[in-house]
C-alpha cells in the first residue's frame, strides 16, 4: 500500500459566507455545515461552534476528536461508516493540520466517559486541543432516543462535518505532501513491527461493542495483519467514548507515523498485528499465541512495540502476548499507563515475566487536576455533571478532574510526553 | 494514611526553631563505649547540626540537639523513640532533622523512626539522611524524608546541604520535585511529568536498541510478586458455611463506607438480605454495571446459593457479605484488603468464601 498524505496548515477558523480557506484561515457557512451534519432522525438539532485558544470556554460532554480530512483519490470517506468497504490507506487523502472537530454527546448518562476541553486555563495547558481552534458539533437528542443508535448518529455528524471542512482545502492550498509507501521493504534493516490492543470489551453495556474497525465491531476478533497506511487512514476509530485514543490521535498515530517515517532510513517497518483484550484466559492464551506467530513467522519482525486501551485487563493481556513473542526471540517494548497516585514506579505493571524488560512509562491516568471554572460552556450546560468521585460537581464551577477526562492529556498510542515520576 | 500535606509552623521572632537529633558519636558523647547512652538534650546546635545551622543563615536557628545512643535506641525502639519524641515535643520545633545515618543500621533505623513519629504527631517536616540499603532506607522512606546519601560521613556536607535544602522549601510551602531531581528515596506518591519526546518516540528507540543489542532502560519495573499457596480443600462441603466476598463495588445506596470507584483502600460487610431488598448502588468505574444494576444476582449469586443452601449441597450461607472495589488498586492495598477480610472471616468461623469478581 502507499499512501499520499497532503497537509494544508490552518492557523485559525471564523465563520463566513462561503467555506473556504485563504491564507490558512478556515471560513465556514455555518448554516452548510449544519446541514450536512443535521439530517439525522436521533437529532433534534445540532449547534456548531468555533472554539479558539484563549477564550474562557469548557467543552464539555466530547465523545470523540477528529481531524478534518477528506479522500482525493484512491478510496473513500471514511469507508464503513460513511463510505463502502473501499480499504483505507491507498490513494491521496487531504487534511486540514492545526485544528480539529469536537464531538459532543448530550445523551449518554454514563458521564465517565466523557471528556472536556478547557480553551484557556490550566486544562488548556494540560490538554492537546485547548491548544488549537476546533468546530464544536454538539447536536440535540430528538427525545428518548436508544443510547447505542444515537452513539452512532454523533460520529457519523463527527465525521461528515471533518470530511465537509477538509474538502474545503483546493490543490493548490497543500502546503506538505508525504507519501507513506509500505510495498518497499528493506531487508538488511531491522524489522520493527507494531502491536495494536485497539479495544476492551470490559465496558460494553449489555455486551454491545463499539464499531470502531471499518464503523464494525470487532470485540470477539483474534488478531489480524492490518496495513499500517490504513490506520491513519480512516480504518480504526476512537470508540464511543473519550478513552485517551481519540480518533484525531489514531489519524495521527504516533508509532505508526514515527515507524513510516523511519521505514527505509533505520529501520524496516514489518507491518502491524491489530487485536482486542481477551477477558478470560483460554482466548487469551489463544490470541496470544497467535500474536506471536504472527509477528514471527508471517511479518518476520525482529522487535515490536506494543500499546494497549484502558487500564488493568489489557494490561494483563498485553503481558502475555508480549511474553509469547519474547519466547520466539521477537523482542518486546510495551506501552503502559501507571494507574495509582500512591505507588511506585515497580508497582503498576501487571504482569512479571523477566524477558518483559522494556517498559514505557505513558504517565498515570488517575492524577487529577484542577480547573477553575470558565465563562462559558459548549456541549451543555454549567449544570450538566462532570465525572470525579464524588458525582458532584458541576461544569459551571471549579471542578476536579481525572488527567484521562482531559482530551489529549494523556495519551494510550504514545502520543503524550507525559510520564509518572515518583515523589 | 499517607498524605502529601504537611502543617507550617510559625517562625518564632522571624527565625524558624530547628530540632536536631544524632547518635552519641556524633553528638560528641564519645564511640561505641557510649553507646547504651540515653537521652540527652543539649542547647544549641552540636557536630553536624552546626553544618546544618549554616544552611539557615538567619533564617532558622538549632534550639536543641537531641542526642541518644544508638544501642538505648536499638535495644527497646518503640520505647525509645517515645521518650525521644516527648522531649523534641516539648522543644516546639518548626522543623526536624535527624543524622544523616549514612550506613549505619542502629542509627539509620533510629533516624528514620523518630523523622517518622515527629512527621505523623507532630505534622511538620522531618527530615533524615541515609544511604539506600540502610535497613532504615526501606522502612522509613514513606513516613518521612529521607534524603540519599553516600555511604559515610564522608559526604557529611553534601547530604546536609539536600536536607536543608529541601527542608527550608517545606517550611515556605515552596515545591518539592521528584525523588530521582531531588536526591530522596521515593515516598510512595507517582505525579505525571512531562520529558521531551513523547512516549511513541522513546519506545520505538527503546525497542530499537533492544533488538540492536544495545544498552536500554526500562521506565517501569516489573513488581516483585508474592507467591501464595492455595488453601486447602473444605473437608466437609455439606457443613461448610460459606461467605461471598466480592471486589465488584457493591455497596448500599449512597455509599456508608466509602469504597472508592477506583484505587480503593477499604472494605466493608453488609447483611446480605437488606442489600438484597434495599436499592444499592456500584462503586467501581472498570467495568460497565448495567447488568448488575438490573440484577444483583449476577454479581452475588445468591438465588443459586440459596437453592443449593435448601438442597443442603452446603452447610449454610453466611448471612454478612464483604464488599471491596478491586479496579486499580495497589498490591499493597489488595493485600490489606484481604488481610481484614480474611481475619473476620476467620473469626466468624467462616469455612470458605466465595469470591465473586468481575
Amino acid at each position: 500500500m502507499k499512501l499520499r498524505m497532503e497537509s494544508v496548515k490552518i492557523v485559525d477558523v471564523q465563520f463566513g459566507a462561503k467555506t473556504s480557506i485563504s491564507d490558512g484561515v478556515l471560513y465556514i457557512n455555518r448554516q452548510e455545515l449544519t446541514e450536512t451534519v443535521a439530517g439525522d432522525e436521533n437529532f433534534a438539532s445540532v449547534g456548531i461552534e468555533i472554539v479558539k485558544p484563549g477564550e474562557s470556554t469548557r467543552v464539555i460532554n466530547v465523545v470523540d476528536v477528529v481531524e478534518p480530512r477528506c479522500k482525493i483519490s484512491g478510496g473513500v470517506d471514511f469507508p464503513g461508516v460513511l463510505g463502502g468497504f473501499i480499504a483505507a490507506g491507498r490513494g491521496t487523502t487531504r487534511a486540514l493540520k492545526g485544528m480539529a472537530v469536537a464531538l459532543c454527546d448530550r445523551h449518554r448518562h454514563w458521564i465517565h466517559s466523557k471528556g472536556i476541553i478547557d480553551m484557556a486555563g490550566p486544562g488548556a495547558e494540560l490538554g492537546r486541543y485547548g491548544k488549537m481552534p476546533c468546530v464544536v458539533v454538539d447536536p440535540i437528542p430528538a427525545g428518548d432516543v436508544d443510547d447505542h443508535a444515537y452513539a452512532y448518529s454523533v460520529r457519523r455528524a463527527g465525521f461528515k462535518a471533518a470530511v465537509y471542512l477538509a474538502r474545503a482545502a483546493g490543490e493548490d492550498q497543500v502546503d506538505e505532501s508525504v507519501v507513506y509507501d509500505m510495498e518497499t521493504v528493506y531487508p538488511d534493516l531491522p524489522k520493527l513491527g507494531y502491536y495494536y490492543q485497539i479495544y476492551s470489551p470490559q465496558h460494553d453495556p449489555k455486551g454491545i461493542p463499539d464499531p470502531i474497525f471499518y464503523g464494525y465491531p470487532i470485540s470477539v476478533t483474534l488478531p489480524l495483519v492490518v496495513n499500517a497506511n490504513e490506520i491513519i487512514d480512516g480504518a480504526v476509530l476512537s470508540g464511543y467514548t473519550i478513552r485517551m485514543m481519540e480518533t484525531y490521535s489514531i489519524q495521527n498515530h504516533p508509532i505508526v507515523t514515527e515507524l513510516l517515517s523511519r521505514h527505509g532510513k533505520d529501520l524496516n517497518f514489518a507491518g502491524v498485528v491489530m487485536g482486542v483484550c481477551s477477558l478470560e484466559p483460554v482466548r487469551r492464551a489463544l490470541a496470544a499465541m497467535m500474536i506471536g506467530n504472527l509477528f514471527h513467522d508471517t511479518l518476520k519482525a525482529d522487535g515490536v512495540i506494543m500499546t494497549k486501551p484502558l487500564g488493568g485487563a489489557p494490561n494483563v493481556d498485553l503481558g502475555v502476548a508480549a511474553s509469547e513473542c519474547e519466547k520466539l526471540g521477537v523482542k518486546t517494548t510495551l506501552l503502559i499507563q501507571a494507574l495509582n497516585t500512591q505507588a511506585s514506579l515497580d508497582s503498576e505493571v501487571l504482569f512479571n515475566d523477566p524477558a518483559l524488560n522494556a517498559i514505557i512509562n505513558c504517565g498515570i491516568i488517575f492524577e487529577t487536576a484542577q480547573l477553575p471554572e470558565l465563562d462559558k460552556i459548549i456541549g451543555g450546560t454549567g449544570e450538566t455533571a462532570v465525572f470525579n468521585d464524588s458525582c458532584k460537581q458541576t461544569a459551571g464551577h471549579p471542578i476536579v478532574v481525572e488527567k484521562r477526562f482531559i482530551c489529549g492529556c494523556l495519551n494510550q498510542l504514545g502520543a503524550s510526553p507525559a510520564v509518572a515520576v515518583e515523589y | 494514611m499517607m498524605s502529601d500535606k504537611l502543617v507550617q509552623g510559625n517562625p518564632e521572632n522571624g527565625k524558624w526553631r530547628i530540632v536536631c537529633y544524632l547518635n552519641q558519636f556524633f553528638g560528641q558523647i564519645g564511640g561505641e563505649d557510649k553507646a547504651d547512652t540515653g537521652f540527652l538534650v543539649k542547647e544549641g546546635p552540636i557536630g553536624p547540626a552546626m553544618f546544618l545551622q549554616s544552611f539557615f543563615a538567619g533564617e532558622g536557628e538549632v534550639v536543641a540537639t537531641v542526642i541518644c545512643g544508638d544501642n538505648y535506641m536499638a535495644d527497646n525502639l518503640g520505647e525509645a523513640v517515645e521518650e525521644g519524641f516527648k522531649l523534641i515535643a516539648d522543644l516546639k520545633p518548626s522543623i526536624f532533622f535527624s543524622g544523616p545515618g549514612f550506613n549505619s543500621g542502629r542509627y539509620g533505623v533510629a533516624c528514620g523512626a523518630i523523622a517518622a513519629a515527629v512527621q505523623e504527631r507532630l505534622g511538620i517536616p522531618a527530615i533524615t539522611g541515609l544511604y539506600p540499603e540502610n535497613p532504615g532506607t526501606d522502612m522509613y522512606r514513606k513516613r518521612a524524608y529521607v534524603v540519599k546519601t553516600g555511604i559515610n560521613a564522608g559526604t557529611m556536607r553534601t547530604a546536609l546541604a539536600t536536607m536543608a535544602g529541601i527542608g527550608k522549601r517545606l517550611l515556605k510551602n515552596e515545591p518539592i520535585g521528584s525523588a530521582e531531581k531531588e536526591g530522596y528515596f521515593a515516598r510512595g506518591f507517582l505525579k505525571n511529568e512531562t520529558v521531551e519526546k513523547t512516549a511513541a518516540v522513546r519506545g520505538i528507540e527503546m525497542l530499537f536498541d533492544k533488538v540492536t543489542g544495545k544498552p536500554f532502560k526500562t521506565e517501569l519495573s516489573i513488581p516483585q510478586f508474592e507467591d501464595i499457596p492455595p488453601a486447602p480443600p473444605v473437608n466437609d462441603i455439606k457443613k461448610a458455611t460459606i461467605a461471598l466476598v466480592s471486589d465488584g463495588g457493591v455497596v448500599p445506596k449512597g455509599n456508608p463506607d466509602k469504597i472508592k470507584v477506583s484505587q480503593n483502600t477499604v472494605w466493608a460487610s453488609y447483611n446480605l438480605d437488606e442489600l438484597f431488598a434495599n436499592p444499592y448502588q456500584i462503586a467501581h468505574s472498570g467495568y460497565h454495571p448495567t447488568e448488575v444494576r438490573e440484577n444483583l444476582n449476577r454479581l452475588l449469586p445468591m438465588d443459586v446459593l440459596k437453592e443449593l443452601e435448601a438442597e443442603k449441597e452446603f452447610g449454610r450461607l453466611f448471612p454478612v457479605f464483604y464488599s471491596c472495589s478491586g479496579n486499580t488498586t495497589t498490591v499493597q492495598s489488595c493485600k490489606a484488603i484481604g488481610e481484614g477480610i480474611a481475619k473476620k472471616l476467620v473469626e466468624e468461623n467462616v469455612t470458605a468464601a466465595l469470591l465473586v469478581s468481575t
